[in-house]
C-alpha cells in the first residue's frame, strides 16, 4: 500500500516513541511492581511520575479523566504479580 | 513481542502504537482490552458495550484463548513496520478488537497468522529478537 510520506513519517514517529516508552518500563516495571501488583499503573510521559493507579482499567481511564490527563501525556502498564506463563 | 503502528480508519485515524506477543496459533491479530483503551484510544464504555454504535457494520466473533471465550470485532486496520533501513512498511488487513470481560482485562495483544504469513518470521531466542522480513 502506498501512503504519502508525511503519513509514513507518523507512523515511524509513533514507533519511535513507543520505544522510549518501553525503554521506561524495561528500567522501572520491577520497582513500581512491588508498590502497585496486579495494578494498571499510569506515569506521567514528561517525568516517569506515577499520576494514577487502580486494578480496575475503567477506574483508572476516569481517575486520568477527571484529572484532566491526555492519553498522549501518560504511559500506562498493567503490572502483573504473577509470572504469567502462556502456552498459545 | 512485535511493536507495530495501527491505524483503524473511522475509529483510531492517528497512528498508535502497539505491542504485540507473536503467536503462530492464532488465525488473526487482535488487540485486547488494555491496549484498545489505552494505546488506540478507544473508549472503555464502548469495549464494555457489544451494542455500542462504534461496532456497528464491524464482523462479531466468539473466539476462545488465552483469557478465555470473549467476543471479538473484526475492523479493517492498516499495520505499520519499522524496518532495519529505518523505512515504514505497510500492510493493510483487519485487526479483532476484543470486548473487555473479567479475565482478559491484563492480557497482551496477539499478532496471528494473518499478518505473520505476509514475512518471513525469525525468531532468535538467545538475543532475544524477532524479525519479520
Amino acid at each position: 500500500m502506498s501512503l504519502p510520506a508525511l503519513d509514513l513519517q507518523e507512523a515511524k514517529r509513533a514507533l519511535g516513541a513507543a520505544e522510549v516508552e518501553a525503554d521506561f518500563w524495561r528500567k522501572n516495571r520491577e520497582r513500581l511492581l512491588k508498590q502497585y501488583p496486579d495494578h494498571f499503573v499510569a506515569v506521567s510521559v514528561k517525568d516517569g511520575q506515577v499520576v494514577a493507579t487502580s486494578p480496575d482499567l475503567y477506574r483508572l481511564m476516569l481517575i486520568l479523566e477527571e484529572a484532566r490527563r491526555k492519553p498522549d501525556e501518560v504511559w500506562v502498564r498493567f503490572l502483573s504479580a504473577d509470572t504469567r506463563q502462556y502456552i498459545l | 513481542m512485535v511493536s507495530a503502528a495501527v491505524r483503524v480508519p473511522g475509529i483510531v485515524n492517528a497512528w498508535k502504537a502497539v505491542e504485540f506477543l507473536l503467536d503462530t496459533g492464532a488465525d488473526e491479530t487482535c488487540v485486547h482490552p488494555a491496549d484498545a483503551a489505552l494505546r488506540l484510544g478507544i473508549p472503555v464504555p464502548a469495549l464494555a458495550d457489544p451494542q455500542n454504535t462504534l461496532w456497528a457494520g464491524a464482523k462479531p466473533i466468539q473466539a476462545g484463548g488465552v483469557g478465555g471465550s470473549a467476543l471479538y470485532y473484526a475492523l479493517p486496520a492498516t499495520y505499520a513496520f519499522l524496518d532495519d533501513q529505518g523505512a515504514v512498511q505497510t500492510v493493510d488487513d483487519v485487526i479483532q478488537v476484543a470486548m473487555l470481560t473479567a479475565t482478559n482485562r491484563g492480557l497482551p495483544s496477539l499478532m496471528g497468522r494473518n499478518i505473520l504469513q505476509r514475512f518471513i518470521v525469525t525468531i532468535d531466542s538467545r538475543r532475544q529478537i524477532v524479525t519479520l522480513a
